[in-house]
């Protein structure tokens, strides 16, 4: 790396080292291309967001307050476990061995790779230049030939509640707790604000959630949240919905809660309230390229937005996951390379980590009727599942959206234990075009809670073992438990 | 309100499919009827498509270079005044999307998962049905789905189907091969159009064969499975081009600029009409061939963009003057690509005037379904014995091939006989028949 004026050529230059932009260098060198990638954080920022303050810390925590929990709840079946205590500092060194673990291992991918990894925060200066400002505070100049833009997001913040990293804290401060607060108020009850709830109510903190709408998760399927919703109040956590957040004075957090005022008591407040895409301060109109209003990069079909230039990840449009990210980076490379590719998945499934796991994938019965089509809905409890009785966790649904007549799988939105990985199956139903005959006919293994989804497929193929024939319409009554 | 979706419309006889050249509008503008829209190129000349109506257009279907079937939608149109004629009435589909970041520092919902691309053109109708593996080698060979029909289960497309479009791509452009190069899926805002990437000095680059180009090279795939045979011959033309320097002289004062092609395109309607197996057209399916009444000579013209045959209609009943001005319309219509159909389809004999690029002789290719070509090449002085002695004369290099499943050597050497003596020989073109 030359130092100063002279800039230095690079053949695939890619900036973030988060899912996205690692996927994409490891999928360019697979190309034969000589791969740069510029993170901020350089070696220690690859992994991005996800790996280091996102997905992965966070399901550690909610696994382990999720263990916590659960033991507790064998005491009548016999378990006796000793007094909770955390020791979040303790949980701390466990998360960084997780995270150490796959970022190492992403790092020894690129450097087997032969790809090179320059720390420093990068802006474009002409169509084909960028300079590099490295933390020793030096300029590294970049000439190069075809760029990836995979910088990500960064948590959305309130003005009148700007992490502190003490008082006030963003999802990525929230995970690096080392002393469990005792009271805890999370502003946003989207996937984030649920998740990061649920797991420090587990823990024993005393928990209120915050929601401008008026209910929590308003994104999905009130028949999907439900659950959730129910189990929040079971362990205690306080649900403020229509509800904004305003000043955070002392240990209270002020809210106004339609027509009145609540004093939240909070020794820490967590914001999260969305995510925005990290688009601003890249000089991206010197490469030739403009960000829509919503601060996002509406790339073609082939994740370009113009000759040389290709982005992906939560820059560009669609659901902001690291799975997307994933997808996206081979697309872009290979359009990059001179291919003729697309990003056109079936579908793109989403997870909430709450208690019980949300799940969906494709569309909703609403969703179909929008878009012309004569769904099918199937709903089968979890209840009558011996592996989810087994689990203790026999609540929740799969619902199965298929189309009347084809049969043909439209989505399937599973709440209930690991229906993160349940999904998958409604995800590659879709994709292959294949119908709920296909899934009934599909032998699954017992006992698992997957067997609830070849349920729902027998029940809409009009062959339900344990369960009602199709309802015409959703209906969202749910399981008597 | 209504919403429109604008279908290619069939803009001509025989064609299956136009290239979009250039969007004239962006998403989300104001257009009034029969405003231009958008340029097509079809096999034969670019075409401006107007709005049907007053409106405002919401979605634009496919980007410049994508090659789109008849029929299939070209942009989505709120009318919002009246004039929507043939076109039909859809229900917008609404791609749902993830929430944008916050704004403000308001709070902001979760993106939620929607399917990534919602059908294409209008709701109602399912995504089309295909493997990811399918879709690839679509995407690949610029294959669009929807264009397909599948033969799986529901009308799931299989790679089969992807094959056998693409072993169909490669037929003549009898509208059986339908393709476009980037299946575009809905995308809520306007997206630049996928670019491939520029050509880098000494770097190998694919391009897909589009437009013209493409056109050219099927027609030449068509030719080359006919079994030409081809003769050759060097005429005095010294008699020719004297009678071509007086009537040059003479229509100058008309104000007409006269070549050599149009005494050509007389010598050849004038052999034609001896030799009627000439002027004919072979279909090898039905087994027929059709002897054609009308003399409709092609002439194959260069442009940028690739090779057009211009038909100059009933050659044999036009005098020089007028075979000139028609060559020249037909000449400027073509380099301009605003030919209409009917100057480009149904010749019935082509002449190749390669002289006109320097050339001594060349080996014409059939334009098939006709059975004949002629080709002329440059005229120029040659040694060559007259009398018994060596003189120098004009000669015009003259190759013609034939279709030899209908046409045999002997045919072709008394078709190559008589131009050889009209052209040698102009006068006997005043004592042509009608």
């Amino acid at each position: 790396m030359v130092v100063g004026e002279i800039a230095e050529a690079v053949d695939l230059l890619v900036v973030g080292g988060g899912p996205a932009g690692y996927a994409a260098a490891l999928r360019g060198a697979q190309r034969g291309r000589d791969v740069l990638v510029v993170d901020r954080d350089g070696e220690e920022g690859v992994g991005g967001v996800c790996l280091r303050a996102g997905c992965i810390p966070s399901k550690a925590l909610i696994e382990m307050a999720g263990v916590a929990e659960r033991a507790a709840g064998y005491s009548s079946a016999g378990l006796s476990v000793g007094e909770r205590s955390v020791d979040l500092g303790a949980f701390q060194a466990h998360k960084a061995r997780i995270v150490g673990e796959l970022t190492g291992g992403v790092r020894s991918l690129l450097a087997g790779a032969g790809v090179r990894v320059l720390a420093g925060d990068l802006r474009f200066t002409r169509p084909d230049q960028a300079v590099v400002r490295t933390p020793a505070g030096r300029a590294a100049f970049v000439e190069f030939r075809d760029v990836v833009i995979a910088t990500g997001s960064r948590p959305a913040v309130l003005p009148h509640l700007v992490p502190d990293g003490v008082h006030v804290l963003d999802s990525t401060g929230a995970l690096d707790l080392a002393e469990l607060p005792a009271t805890v108020a999370v502003v946003g009850a989207g996937y984030i604000g649920v998740e990061l709830g649920t797991a420090l109510a587990k823990l024993g903190s005393s928990v209120t959630l915050v929601e401008m709408a008026d209910r929590i998760l308003p994104e999905i399927d009130v028949a999907l949240t439900r659950p959730v919703a129910r189990r929040l109040d079971e362990l205690g956590v306080t649900v403020l919905t229509a509800a904004r957040a305003g000043e955070h004075r002392g240990t209270i957090l002020h809210v106004r809660c339609g027509d009145r005022d609540v004093e939240v008591k909070a020794d820490v407040v967590i914001v999260a309230v969305g995510r925005r895409p990290n688009t601003d301060e890249l000089g991206l109109d010197r490469l030739g390229v403009t960000p829509g209003d919503d601060g996002l990069l509406h790339v073609a079909p082939d994740r370009t937005l113009r000759p040389h230039v290709a982005a992906i990840g939560d820059v560009t449009p669609g659901p902001a996951l690291a799975h997307k990210g994933y997808a996206e980076a081979p697309v872009a490379v290979d359009a990059l390379c001179g291919d003729r590719v697309a990003f056109q998945p079936a579908a793109i499934p989403a997870v909430v980590f709450a208690d019980p796991e949300i799940a969906t994938v494709g569309l909703s019965a609403a969703a179909a009727r929008a878009e012309g089509l004569d769904p099918v809905v199937t709903t089968v409890p979890m209840a009558g599942n011996g592996r989810a009785l087994t689990l203790r966790a026999p609540r929740g649904t799969v619902q199965l959206v298929s189309e009347t007549g084809t049969g043909l799988v439209l989505g399937l939105h599973v709440v209930g234990p690991h229906a993160s990985e349940l999904v998958a199956e409604g995800t590659v139903a879709i994709e292959m075009g294949a119908t709920v005959e296909d899934l009934a006919d599909t032998v699954h293994v017992h006992p698992t809670v997957g067997e609830q989804v070849q349920e729902a497929a027998r029940a809409a193929a009009g062959r339900g073992l344990h369960s009602a024939s199709p309802a015409r319409r959703p209906h969202h009554h749910l399981n008597k438990e | 309100m209504s919403t429109i979706v604008f279908r290619l419309p069939d803009i001509g006889e025989g064609l299956a499919e136009a290239e979009i050249v250039e969007w004239l509008v962006a998403a989300g503008a104001e257009v009034r009827a029969d405003q231009p829209v958008v340029t097509v190129e079809t096999a034969k000349a670019q075409v401006e498509l107007p709005a049907p109506a007053d409106g405002v257009i919401t979605e634009l279907a496919h980007g410049p270079g994508d090659v789109v079937p008849v029929g299939s939608a070209l942009f989505t149109f709120e009318a919002t005044g009246s004039g929507a004629g043939a076109v039909e009435p859809e229900p917008a589909g609404e791609p749902a999307l993830a929430t944008a970041p916050a704004v403000d520092g308001r709070p902001v919902p979760v993106p939620v998962p929607v399917p990534a691309s919602a059908a294409p053109a209008g709701a109602g109708r399912r995504r089309v049905l295909a493997a990811p593996s399918t879709r690839r080698l679509a995407v690949e060979h610029g294959i669009e789905l929807a264009e397909l029909t599948g033969s799986g289960p529901n009308g799931r497309i299989v790679l089969d189907d992807v094959r056998a479009a693409m072993a169909g791509g490669a037929r003549s452009a009898d509208g059986a091969a339908a393709r476009s190069p980037e299946p575009v899926t809905a995308q809520a805002a306007v997206t630049p159009a996928a670019t491939p990437a520029e050509p880098v000095a000494g770097e190998t680059r694919v391009r897909p064969l589009r437009g013209l180009r493409r056109q050219v090279a099927r027609a030449m795939t068509a030719a080359w499975s006919v079994p030409h045979i081809t003769e050759f011959r060097e005429v005095d033309a010294t008699e020719l081009e004297r009678a071509h320097r007086t009537l040059r002289a003479d229509a100058e004062e008309q104000g007409l600029r006269l070549t050599l092609l149009p005494l050509l395109v007389r010598a050849v309607t004038t052999a034609l009409r001896r030799h009627p197996d000439f002027n004919a057209t072979l279909d090898m399916e039905r087994e027929e061939v059709t002897l054609h009444r009308r003399l409709d000579v092609g002439i194959a013209a260069a442009t940028p963009d690739g090779l057009i045959v211009p038909v100059l209609r009933d050659a044999g009943r036009r005098s020089v003057p007028g075979l000139a001005r028609e060559i020249a319309r037909l000449g400027a219509g073509a380099r301009e690509r605003s030919l209409p159909l009917q100057d480009t389809t149904g010749g019935t004999f082509t002449i190749s005037n390669f002289g006109s690029y320097g050339t001594w002789l060349g080996t014409p290719l059939i334009n098939a379904p006709q059975v004949a070509i002629a080709g002329f090449g440059r005229v120029r002085d040659a040694v060559v014995p007259v009398d018994g002695v060596p003189a120098v004369r004009r000669v015009l290099p003259l190759a013609v091939a034939a279709d030899h499943r209908l046409i045999d050597g002997e045919h072709l050497g008394a078709f190559v006989n008589t131009l050889e003596r009209l052209i040698r020989t102009p006068v006997l073109l005043l004592g042509e028949e009608d």
